[in-house]
C-alpha cells in the first residue's frame, strides 16, 4: 500500500479522536479518544519510519506509548478522586469553575 | 561527538538529573523523619547543587563537547538553555519557600510529597529548554506536565480542585496528541527527529513547496499554544488557576509558561520552522493570535472578582505580549528577537512570584481570595502589600519598573520589523493602558479602601522571606535594564544568549 493510505486512515482517526474528545461528556470516553489521537499519531510516526527507512519513528512510537500510558494513571487516579467527592462524572455536571 | 557517553555528557546533564535524585531523596526523607523543617530545608539548601552545576557549566563552556551538545544532539547545553535552567531554579527555590506553610494549613499530604512533585516538574521544564531532538521535547514536556496534574488536584476535600485537575489532565492530554501529531508530519517532511537535521532539510522542502510542513507547524504552534494559554486555547486556565492550591496556580502560571516559550522558541528557531514563515505568511497567524490573546486577557481580567481568576487572565495578556515577540522572530527569522522575549520572561516570572506571594499571604491569615478581600491590607500586613503592590504595577508596566522595560524590548523588537507589525505594538500600548486598571484596583484596595476588620495579619516566615526576596529581583533587574537602556552597562547580548540557527 501506498504511503497515502496510511496517512489518510491516521488524520481520520486522528478528527475522530478529536471530535470525541469534544463532543463526548464523559471523561473516560474523553480519555478513550484521546488515545485515539495518539494511536493516529503513532500510526503516523510508523508509516513515515517504514517509508524513510528510519529507525526514529520506531523510537518515537515506543515513548509515546509509555508516557501516554503514565498519562493515563495520572488522568484516571483524578478521575476515581473526583467521584469520590461527587459520586458522578459527566463533565457537564463539573461547572462550579464557570469557564 | 563520540559514541559512547562520557563524563563530559554526565556533567552536562548534571543540573536536572541533580534536581530528579533531589526530589525522591525529598521523598524517602519524608519516611523516615516526620519533621517538616528538615524535610523543606533539605530541598531548599538541596537546590544550590543544580544551581553549582548550572554555574560550573556558565564558566566552563569552552569545556563541553564542541558543539555543545551531548546524547546524540538530545540534549543541547547553550547560552540559552544555561539562562532557562537558571531561570527554572528560581522559579522552583520561590514556589518551595512560598508553599512551606500553605501545604500545612490546607493541603492533606506532606510536604516531602508536594515538594517532590514540584522538584520533577521542574527537572522537565529545565529540561524542555535544553533538547535538540523531538523525541526529548516530547518526554520532557510529558515530565513537566503529569506533576502539573497531580498538582492541580492536590486539595483533595475541595471539589473545585478535582474539576481543576480533570480538566487540565483532559485538555493537557489533548493538546500534547495535537503537538505529536505536527511533529509526525515534521518528522515525515525531513526524514528525521533531530532538530539541526530538520533546519538543514526544511529549506530543501520548502523549495518543493511542501504543505505538509505548513501543516506541522501549525499543529505544533497549537500544542504549545495550550501550554503557554493561548487563545483561543485558553479556556482551561482561569478554571484550572482558580481550582488548584494557590502554591500550584503560581507554578503553573511561572513554570509552565516560561517551559512552554522555551521550548516554543527551540523547536521554531532551532529547527528553522521560522524559517519558512516568511514566505507563507505563518508569521500573519501567530500576529492574530498575539493580538486575541493580549486583548482578550487583559479585557476580562477586569470583570474578574476572584483575584486567581484576575492573575489567570492577566498571564493569558502577558501571553499575548510574549508572542507579539515571537511574530517578530517568524517575521525576520532573526534570533535577535528572543533577547526582548527572555528578558521579558525573567521579568514576569520574578513579578508573578511576588503577586502570588501576596495572595498565599492572604490565604494563609484568612482563607480568602477575592479581590475585595484585599481592602486595607496595607494596613493589616505593610510589607506585603506594598510587595504585592509593587509587583503588580510592575505586571502593568509602569514605568520605570522592570516590568516596563521588558515590554520596551519586546515591543521595540517588533517595531523594528517594520510597518508590518505596526499596528501589534499600538494594540500592545493600549492593552498595556488597559492592565493597569485592573492592577491598580487592587492597589488601590490595598492601600485606600477601607478593610472590615482592623486587625494585624500575622503572616508566616516563608511568605515574608519569598516576597523580600521577590522585591529585590524586581529592584535588581530594574536597575540592570535601566543599565543597558542607556548603555553604560555593555552590550545586552552578554546578558541574554540567544539561541542560534546552527
Amino acid at each position: 500500500m501506498p504511503l497515502n493510505a496510511y496517512l489518510i486512515v491516521g488524520a481520520l482517526l486522528f478528527t475522530i479522536g478529536a471530535a470525541g474528545v469534544l463532543v463526548r461528556r464523559n471523561p473516560l470516553v474523553m480519555f478513550m479518544s484521546i488515545e485515539l489521537m495518539l494511536n493516529a499519531v503513532n500510526l503516523s510516526f510508523m508509516a513515515f519510519a517504514h517509508f524513510l527507512d528510519s529507525v526514529d519513528g520506531w523510537m518515537f512510537v515506543f515513548l509515546v506509548l509509555t508516557v501516554a500510558a503514565a498519562e493515563v494513571v495520572v488522568g484516571l487516579a483524578i478521575i476515581v478522586a473526583i467521584f469520590r467527592t461527587r459520586r458522578e462524572i459527566d463533565v457537564d455536571e463539573l461547572n462550579t469553575l464557570k469557564g | 561527538m563520540t559514541s559512547h557517553i562520557d563524563g563530559i555528557q554526565i556533567w552536562m546533564l548534571a543540573p536536572e538529573l541533580s534536581v530528579v535524585l533531589l526530589g525522591f531523596l525529598v521523598l524517602g526523607l519524608d519516611l523516615i523523619t516526620h519533621n517538616r523543617r528538615v524535610v523543606a530545608a533539605t530541598a531548599l539548601i538541596g537546590l544550590l547543587i543544580p544551581l553549582g552545576f548550572t554555574l560550573s557549566l556558565v564558566v566552563k563552556q569552552d569545556a563541553l563537547t564542541p558543539d555543545h551538545t551531548a546524547f546524540f544532539h538530545m540534549l543541547v547545553v547553550d547560552g540559552y538553555a544555561l539562562f532557562f535552567q537558571f531561570l527554572f531554579l528560581v522559579i522552583g527555590f520561590g514556589v518551595l519557600l512560598v508553599s512551606y506553610g500553605y501545604v500545612e494549613k490546607f493541603l492533606r499530604v506532606t510536604i516531602g510529597e508536594y515538594y517532590s512533585i514540584i522538584l520533577l516538574s521542574l527537572a522537565g521544564m529545565m529540561l524542555m529548554a535544553s533538547t535538540g531532538e523531538l523525541i526529548s521535547v516530547y518526554i520532557s514536556l510529558e515530565l513537566t506536565s503529569i506533576p502539573l496534574y497531580i498538582l492541580a488536584g492536590l486539595s483533595r476535600s475541595d471539589t473545585r480542585s478535582a474539576e481543576a485537575a480533570v480538566k487540565y489532565v483532559l485538555l493537557g492530554a489533548m493538546s500534547s496528541a495535537i503537538l505529536l501529531y505536527g511533529m509526525a508530519l515534521l518528522y515525515g517532511a525531513t526524514g528525521t527527529t533531530d532538530l539541526t537535521e530538520i533546519a538543514r532539510n526544511t529549506q530543501a522542502a520548502l523549495s518543493s513547496g511542501n504543505l505538509v510542513l505548513l501543516a506541522a507547524d501549525v499543529f505544533i504552534f497549537t500544542g504549545f499554544g495550550f501550554k503557554i494559554s493561548a487563545v483561543p486555547f485558553h479556556m482551561w486556565a482561569p478554571d484550572i488557576y482558580e481550582g488548584a492550591p494557590t502554591p500550584s496556580t503560581l507554578f503553573f502560571s511561572v513554570g509552565s509558561k516560561a517551559a512552554g516559550f522555551a521550548a516554543l522558541l527551540r523547536v521554531f528557531i532551532f529547527g528553522g520552522l521560522a524559517a519558512i514563515s516568511g514566505g507563507t505568511y505563518l508569521w500573519v497567524m501567530v500576529a492574530i493570535v498575539a493580538a486575541v490573546t493580549m486583548t482578550l486577557g487583559n479585557v476580562v481580567a477586569l470583570l474578574q472578582t476572584n483575584i486567581k481568576r484576575m492573575m489567570a487572565y492577566s498571564s493569558i495578556g502577558q501571553a499575548g505580549y510574549l508572542l507579539v515577540g515571537f511574530a517578530a522572530i517568524m517575521i525576520s527569522n532573526s534570533p535577535a528577537g528572543n533577547l526582548g522575549i527572555l528578558a521579558f520572561l525573567a521579568v514576569y516570572v520574578v513579578t508573578n512570584i511576588g503577586a502570588f506571594t501576596g495572595i498565599i499571604g492572604l490565604a494563609d491569615a484568612t482563607g480568602k481570595e477575592n479581590i475585595r478581600d484585599f481592602d486595607g491590607l496595607g494596613r493589616r500586613a505593610p510589607f506585603i502589600a506594598a510587595g504585592m503592590g509593587l509587583c503588580l504595577l510592575s505586571l502593568a508596566g509602569i514605568p520605570p519598573m522592570a516590568g516596563f522595560w521588558g515590554k520596551l524590548f519586546i515591543l521595540l523588537t517588533a517595531w523594528n520589523q517594520g510597518s508590518a507589525l505596526t499596528w501589534l505594538v499600538v494594540l500592545g500600548l493600549i492593552n498595556s493602558a488597559i492592565s493597569i486598571v485592573y492592577y491598580a484596583n487592587v492597589v488601590w484596595r490595598m492601600f485606600v479602601a477601607e478593610p472590615e476588620k482592623r486587625d494585624r495579619l500575622a503572616m508566616s516566615g516563608s511568605v515574608t522571606l519569598t516576597m523580600a526576596v521577590a522585591v529585590v529581583g524586581i529592584l535588581a533587574l530594574t536597575i540592570a535594564f535601566g543599565f543597558l537602556l542607556t548603555g553604560l552597562g555593555g552590550g545586552a547580548g552578554g546578558l541574554f544568549p540567544t539561541a542560534t540557527t546552527p
